[in-house]
């Protein structure tokens, strides 16, 4: 993916989807209270590699909640 | 829950489109809840209160937001109470609005009516004081519904 996003270096790139990783521990939240999560520094090296802009969201907090169904 | 969808946007995407949010919609039957992005290019924040010039020329205006602003109790720092207060009046207004604006041909044809009834009728014989007093009501009304309608028309 990231050479991909090299070769359009220069251009404008919109990235989205289930990326299935988070940035950090803040964005995941289990029901039951504790805080487990593991966050890769991969996912956020691929961002600022990649001179991405995380762009903050809006409206409601978490947009994925099939934790919630997991946990 | 976990916020594992997003978007990701290069400079050259934010230089063109500097005004991007992202919103989390309601997710209905997923687990995931539609991210929408949109790009908004004349985002100019909350809408302002506004007022219509022509509602100044409908009598009874004045005194209406007097004592609307009056009537208006809000706690708090100056500049909330009167941020609210507006808010307040433009909803009230809103209403006044409707009442006192709207189809104003058909409200200038029907006094139209009116005043060549009483035309007619002072051709025939004198007006009695009440009449006159309506004539010059009705008279009145018709000039100042006349200018909103050009104002607004």
């Amino acid at each position: 993916m990231s050479v991909r996003l090299q070769l359009l270096s220069g251009t404008k790139v919109c990235v989205c989807g289930y990326f299935n990783e988070i940035r950090s521990a803040e964005e995941r939240r289990s029901l039951r209270g504790e805080g487990v999560a593991t966050v890769t520094q991969f996912f956020n090296s691929f961002i600022v590699d990649n001179g991405l802009i995380d762009l903050p969201l809006c409206g409601r907090r978490f947009a994925g909640i099939r934790e919630m169904v997991l946990v | 829950m976990s916020m594992i969808d997003r978007f990701l946007l290069s400079e050259d995407w934010c230089a063109q489109w500097p005004n991007c949010f992202q919103v989390a919609l309601l997710r209905g039957l997923s687990d995931h809840c539609p991210l929408q992005l949109s790009i908004d290019k004349e985002n100019w924040g909350p809408r302002s209160t506004r007022m219509l010039k022509c509602w100044q020329d409908i009598s009874g205006y004045r005194q209406f937001v007097k004592e609307k602003w009056n009537f208006l109790n809000v706690d708090g720092w100056g500049g909330f109470v009167f941020k609210e207060k507006l808010k307040l009046l433009k909803s009230t207004l809103k209403e006044w609005h409707s009442v006192h604006v709207q189809n104003i041909p058909g409200r200038i044809a029907s006094l139209k009516t009116r005043l060549s009834d009483l035309d007619d009728k002072a051709v025939e014989d004198e007006l009695m004081v009440e009449e006159l007093e309506e004539l010059r009501g009705v008279s009145h009304d018709l000039h100042s519904l006349s200018r909103v309608n050009t104002s607004i028309s």
